[in-house]
């Protein structure tokens, strides 16, 4: 039986079964290109489906990826028409949220009322740590909600450009923090139920309700995330030392959440030995030292998909420079044949 | 009579050495757990090998000592825990056998052979109601205002088994925190410092413990 492990991501982008596929990995090592070359992938390899790219990078770049705006409601990338994209804002939610809490307190009156009138919601959530996981992890939840009632607009794949590790390890450890608190909670309300429901006050909103339904949603989240057909993660990473160090702390932590890992992208590799006419002495030692650490890439991960995409002449920005850039994906980058593409790039933009 | 004095001093001896056996039993068992010294052993070797090379050299063995590092330690945790449960097995074993073995029969002793006469001490020594009690046991407070139990006639008054016993267990339990007292470590004073708050440089600070490029 042959055990050897494609070098591309082609399993990954022709899957029916994926719901939620997380792209993360060191900052500046091109999460937010190598989401989106996924997400074109996807979506050009299979129309009748819909794709949904969420940022969750409190500094966005999706926008800037593509060349057009994008904000917290999913809009359709000009030129596809089942890819959309959408980034998560934390203080515009906040806002919404903090609105909407003045209006439902608009016939009251006093401090409170006039607390909200001012922002102070908003300021006072946005300052918690931890608060873009939150709102991009309720996100998910809508998500979910919508697939499974029929409502709004239903994607078959969400793909997340997620924020550097640390931000992305805590989203990803949300379903189980959250669930072990509300087992706690529910422990608590089975005792109290009907006197926190008293406490809600005259709103008659059914607190113990609430909290089950999101538990149930949460433990649905949990199980999805743990399962390797619905839910992968895809590493990037540069060939460096620093990087290479952060993202075997990330498939290591990925690994005792239970989550699927199995693909590596090694992104801005110089390919210098191919360079048309004399590449510069520089390049050349980069190249080198890129190498060593490909090497042990390949020896340290030898079960995963390594995918070893270029470092391009100019930025990959646009739609077209995107879907050339990402046709690596699929079959791997040969330095000879392709070269010529890296080069191309840059005339576009 | 002499033979069950020394069965029960026999029993006593006993009792009082129980938790010398019990932690000589659960030592044993501790020591015996070959493959978490084992693991201990690996995991120090590791370590020192991760001393000795670069993370930024050497970083696919770096790592994967790293992996089989983080493999070990969980299962160091593992042993660690079946340890703790043999022994706490062991304990509530251990604990069953001196029931059964000693606590029981040297209970049953104690009150079946209470009266029994140790020594004699000349009559008036001691005030009466003492000597009644030496005599009689316990039982004689108890009954002291019914008048059931009376002093016996004669010259002198017996001690029974009971009584002496009280008196020898008190002697032993008191030289016992003597010794305790005597032997314990002592508490340092603790040190009253004008030093200032420390002002060390940033620089003189030891360096954290993780790579660096």
């Amino acid at each position: 039986m042959d055990l050897t492990v494609e070098p591309d991501l082609n399993s990954l982008i022709t899957s029916s079964t994926h719901r939620w596929i997380f792209v993360g990995g060191k900052g500046g090592v091109g999460k937010t290109t190598s989401s989106c070359s996924i997400a074109i992938q996807m979506a050009l390899a299979q129309p009748e489906k819909q794709y949904l790219l969420i940022s969750t990078d409190p500094a966005h770049n999706l926008s800037d990826a593509f060349g057009e705006k994008f904000g917290k409601d999913a809009r359709k990338v000009t030129g596809m028409n089942n890819l959309s994209c959408m980034e998560i804002d934390p203080s515009a939610a906040l806002k919404d949220m903090n609105d909407m809490a003045v209006a439902n307190n608009a016939t009251g009156s006093g401090e409170f009322s006039d607390l909200l009138q001012g922002g102070a919601l908003s300021e006072l959530t946005g300052s918690i740590p931890g608060i873009d996981e939150a709102l991009s992890f309720m996100e998910v939840m809508k998500h979910i909600k919508n697939q499974e009632q029929g409502e709004g607009d239903r994607y078959d794949t969400v793909i997340f450009d997620t924020a550097p590790t640390g931000h992305t390890l805590r989203f990803l450890q949300l379903p189980s923090t959250l669930s072990k608190l509300l087992e706690k909670f529910g422990e608590i309300t089975a005792r109290l139920g009907p006197m926190l429901n008293s406490l809600a006050g005259a709103n008659n909103v059914d607190l113990v309700g609430k909290m089950s339904e999101l538990k149930s949603n949460v433990e649905k989240i949990k199980e999805q995330f743990t399962n390797p057909d619905m839910t992968t993660f895809v590493c990037v990473c540069i060939s460096e030392f620093l990087s290479l160090y952060e993202t075997e702390r990330l498939v290591q932590e990925l690994i005792s959440y239970d989550m699927d890992v199995n693909s590596i992208i090694v992104n801005q590799l110089l390919f210098a030995e191919y360079d048309e006419g004399d590449s510069c002495k520089r390049c050349q030692s980069r190249w080198k030292m890129q190498k060593k650490y490909l090497d042990q890439i390949d020896e340290l991960y030898e079960d995963f998909h390594i995918v070893k995409m270029p470092l391009c002449a100019g930025e990959i920005r646009g739609l077209n420079n995107l879907k050339k850039f990402s046709q690596f994906l699929r079959k791997p980058y040969d330095p000879v044949a392709d070269s010529k593409v890296i080069y191309e790039l840059e005339q576009q933009d | 009579m002499e033979s069950w004095l020394l069965v029960i001093l026999a029993f006593l001896v006993l009792e009082r050495l129980w938790p010398l056996i019990d932690s000589l039993i659960q030592r044993f068992a501790q020591a015996n757990s070959t493959k978490l010294k084992e693991l201990m052993h690996q995991r120090q070797a590791i370590l020192a090998e991760q001393k000795e090379i670069s993370a930024q050299d050497q970083y696919v063995k770096w790592t994967k000592n790293n992996r089989t590092l983080e493999k070990i330690n969980k299962q160091i945790e593992e042993e660690k825990k079946q340890l703790l449960s043999q022994v706490d097995r062991t304990k509530a074993s251990l604990k069953k056998v001196k029931l059964v073995l000693i606590t029981v029969p040297f209970t049953i002793l104690k009150f079946y052979k209470g009266k029994m006469p140790i020594y004699d001490l000349p009559k008036g020594l001691f005030p009466n109601y003492l000597q009644g009690l030496f005599q009689h046991g316990w039982v004689y407070l108890a009954l002291g205002p019914l008048n059931i139990k009376k002093v016996g006639d004669g010259t002198h008054v017996t001690v029974s088994l009971a009584i002496w016993l009280f008196a020898l267990l008190k002697v032993v339990s008191t030289l016992g925190n003597i010794w305790e007292s005597l032997t314990a470590p002592a508490i340092p004073a603790p040190t009253i410092t004008t030093d200032p708050i420390d002002q060390t440089n940033e620089s003189e600070k030891p360096p954290v413990d993780q790579p660096v490029d």
